[in-house]
């Protein structure tokens, strides 16, 4: 259907691209697995037409093709549903999946029953049924990724390109995406998943290419290999210990939660003990993100008490929290942890004046010591603390992030999904970094939809239901069985 | 060897290294165009003008990196030159209408910060409607008509040379060295660019963003006080139809030196040559005889001549989009 061959792409300093061939078949499930850093994404642009390659060719349906720009290859019917997905949120769904159309002189009256039997008819291509009238702002990140490969279907895509789809959905929702790639499998589409959750690979792709450092090196059936076989040809050695042993031994009460509730959620009652990683869990919407955010202060509005180290808190603010010792990790880190246009060193010290410990008065020489000492122990990849945030893999953003949390010498760390999109190098580091944190004394409240991530890391698991408590178990009672069971009802 | 390698590396990461290229080609420009353009007295009578818009320029600069916008300053003038000429008129000390002008100045920056920050306004209309609000009361204060202010500490201010250089040339240099260290060594500058980079991101990092914009508002009502004195000073009148152009000749300058208008960059330093750079724009073409609204036409050009520039500069290389 689509192949590429001897693909080479330059960029000033670096050869993102060398020499890459791949092929994907008529009604196929391609998956395409790499680190971050090893080319998919360049490699998605070219097949899409954003970028022209150096060298190589493109063949689509037997033909050499060149493309120059995204609407020669979504003409040809090759689309792409990208990680951060381009809605326009105020704007219904109907209307975001007719926007293309404006641009063509017959539509220059707008039609709305038109409009909106087209999406509903694009809608039901796929199985989806969404009010073709609700804003798109409302619909979860699940709903918008369905609108999108919908939108693409509709426009007759015969290659479908899924970039990293389930990064913010939970097991559910995922399960609901394979179920539609599916579909989409048996009406003869041809799709490149890309992902790092080798899980899915195994659960759906037919055959898997394997990036690194540019370069493809390997390619075999799903059938054929085994997931350590495909984790070392992604990082190009073996991760037989992805998670580490755990060897933090969790001491006292640290921080007490008792009744406390905001209006997502509602009377909560746990501990958190020194030392221990408790992890949190939920399914989409059940309001367990939202505790992070409330435990940091963000919601001035709160009941119950929280207390840390016996101290009564005022959640009231971000600024009160961080003096406590309380830090937080958001899961957005494009959005909420970093600044992106600001230097790596400048992202480091974010937290460092409002710790009240330091002084008001900044030292240069300073900064760029505390900053050169993380970007040591944490292994950031950056050319210098100058690099542009921006510039920066996934992985090493969030590390980023982690250093400036962790700079304030926090006693309690509260990480929101903290490996959301991020390759498994990188992932395996933070575990690492977080086990020997625990081990030093600091407390962590991982929030996360991960379940590999949830029971190997996590002390105990805390399962959040419709803003309530469902759950609160211990390391004998964390079964994935166990924790789904309360994360679907109430009545554990 | 490789300091001087690592010198040229250091020059080459200022921002508005293009800006002073520039600067230099108008000056190239209009020294050989006029024989009278190049020379100290002519520098100075330039810097002399300048530093009214160049000292406005310096916290409006950190107000466009905190990514918000102010367009009541011009009118803050007009409203803090008419108070002082009513007050002198009625025989109250320099002294005493200097004071007063500067805490109605801050009482502005109050106004203009709590909108934004605590009401929640887009700073484009609360500042918008503070344009309107601050010159309409000008007028009424003044019956829409001028005052004529004589007084030796104007013509101190306003006049006077200490060392050759004006004294309004003095007190711009001096905020420009403290603000310079306002923005590169304390915790409030530096919060200033976080909170512009992205609100978001400073709330989360307990930056109280709140707080730090309405501070930031008051330094800037203060500063446009200060550019005030040294308008009324210059003029030697109290005009409440006074200062219309100065405000966006400020954001002007800030763009020319480099200021991302979405927030979080900025300098300071650039923003002063970019004020200068105005000035000497329009020196120069006085001097070779340009009717007036071919000077708004020709400098409106060179804005978006300079920001044209810089957006091809930063274009990413090898991307269509």
């Amino acid at each position: 259907m689509l192949k590429v061959e001897h693909i080479t792409k330059i960029f000033p300093g670096v050869k993102a691209l060398d020499d890459v061939s791949l092929e994907v078949r008529k009604g196929e499930v391609l998956a395409l697995l790499g680190e971050n850093g090893a080319g998919k994404s360049t490699l998605i642009k070219v097949l899409s037409g954003i970028h022209s390659p150096e060298e190589g060719e493109i063949y689509y349906k037997g033909e050499p093709i060149k493309f120059h720009g995204p609407v020669d290859a979504k003409e040809a019917g090759i689309s792409v549903v990208h990680q951060e997905l381009a809605f326009l949120p105020l704007l219904s769904v109907a209307e975001n999946l007719y926007i293309r159309h404006y641009t063509e002189k017959r539509h220059r009256l707008v039609n709305w029953s038109e409009v909106n039997a087209a999406a509903k008819e694009a809608m039901d291509m796929i199985h989806l049924h969404i009010p073709p009238e609700r804003p798109v702002g409302k619909c979860s990140v699940a709903e918008c990724q369905q609108i999108e490969i919908a939108r693409a279907v509709y426009e007759n895509a015969q290659v479908l390109i899924l970039d990293e789809p389930t990064s913010a959905l939970n097991d559910k929702e995922t399960e609901e995406l394979m179920k539609c790639i599916e579909g989409l499998r048996e009406k003869g589409v041809s799709i490149i998943l890309i992902t790092h959750k080798i899980e899915e690979i195994m659960r759906i792709a037919d055959r898997v290419v394997v990036l690194r450092d540019g370069h493809t090196v390997g390619e075999c059936q799903v059938g054929a290999v085994t997931k350590d076989d495909l984790i070392s040809m992604m990082v190009g050695r073996k991760i037989t210990d992805m998670y580490p042993k755990k060897t933090n031994r969790p001491g006292g009460t640290l921080l007490s939660v008792e009744g406390f509730g905001t209006d997502l959620l509602s009377d909560l009652h746990f501990t958190v003990k020194k030392g221990e990683i408790l992890g949190v869990y939920g399914l989409m919407g059940a309001g367990h993100l939202e505790l992070g955010q409330a435990l940091f202060g963000c919601y001035s509005k709160y009941t119950g008490e929280v207390r840390l180290g016996g101290e009564l808190l005022r959640l009231k603010s971000p600024e009160i929290c961080i003096r406590k010792g309380i830090v937080f990790l958001p899961s957005d880190r494009k959005q909420e942890g970093l600044v992106l246009m600001h230097s790596v060193k400048s992202n480091i010290m974010n937290l460092y004046y409002q710790t009240g410990k330091n002084s008001r008065i900044v030292n240069h020489k300073r900064e760029e010591s505390i900053s050169r000492k993380w970007m040591e122990q944490l292994r950031i990849k950056t050319p210098s603390g100058e690099t542009i945030a921006e510039s920066l893999s996934g992985g090493n953003q969030q590390k980023v992030v982690l250093a400036k949390c962790l700079e304030t010498d926090p006693k309690i760390i509260i990480l929101n999904d903290p490996t959301r999109g991020i390759d498994v190098g990188a992932k395996a580091e933070i575990y690492h970094f977080l086990n020997a944190l625990t081990e030093k004394g600091v407390s962590v409240i991982m929030i996360t939809s991960e379940m590999p991530e949830l029971l190997a890391m996590s002390d105990r698991v805390l399962v959040i239901h419709e803003g309530k408590q469902s759950a609160l178990l211990e390391k004998e009672e964390m079964t994935q069985t166990n924790i789904v069971a309360a994360a679907i009802s109430n009545d554990f | 060897m490789s300091n001087l390698k690592q010198g040229i590396q250091k020059v080459k990461k200022i921002d508005y290294l293009p800006l002073i290229f520039a600067y230099a080609v108008i000056i190239i420009f209009f020294s050989v165009c006029s024989p009278y353009f190049l020379s100290f007295t002519n520098f100075m009578s330039i810097i002399l003008y300048a530093s009214i818009v160049g000292i406005l320029s310096l916290t409006t600069c950190l107000v466009l990196a905190a990514g918000q916008i102010d367009f009541s300053a011009g009118s803050v003038i007009a409203l803090g030159s008419c108070v002082m000429g009513i007050m002198m008129r009625g025989g109250s000390s320099v002294w005493a209408a200097m004071a007063v002008c500067m805490l109605i100045s801050a009482l502005t920056g109050v106004y203009n910060g709590i909108m934004i920050a605590y009401v929640g306004m887009n700073p484009f209309i609360a500042t918008l409607a503070g344009m309107q609000m601050f010159r309409g009361i000008a007028y009424l204060l003044t019956d829409a008509r001028s005052i004529t202010i004589t007084n030796n500490v104007f013509k101190f201010i306003g006049r006077a040379r200490t060392m050759g250089v004006p004294n309004a040339a003095w007190i711009m240099l001096l905020l420009l060295l403290l603000f310079g260290i306002v923005a590169k060594y304390t915790a409030f500058g530096r919060r200033i660019f976080v909170i512009g980079g992205s609100q978001k991101v400073a709330y989360l990092s307990g930056i109280n963003v709140k707080r730090d914009t309405l501070l930031l508002f008051v330094i800037h009502g203060v500063v446009t006080g200060v550019a005030t004195v040294i308008f009324t000073a210059q003029l030697g009148a109290a005009l409440p139809a006074a200062a219309q152009n100065t405000n966006f000749t400020a954001i002007s300058a800030c763009v020319l030196g480099g200021v991302s208008l979405t927030g979080g960059k900025g300098s300071l330093m650039g923003s002063v040559i970019g004020a200068l750079l105005l000035e000497t724009l329009s020196n120069g073409m006085n001097m070779l005889g340009v009717a007036s609204f071919w000077q708004d036409v020709i400098t409106g050009f060179v804005l978006i001549f300079a920001v044209t520039l810089d957006i091809i500069k930063n274009r990413r290389k090898g991307s269509s989009y």
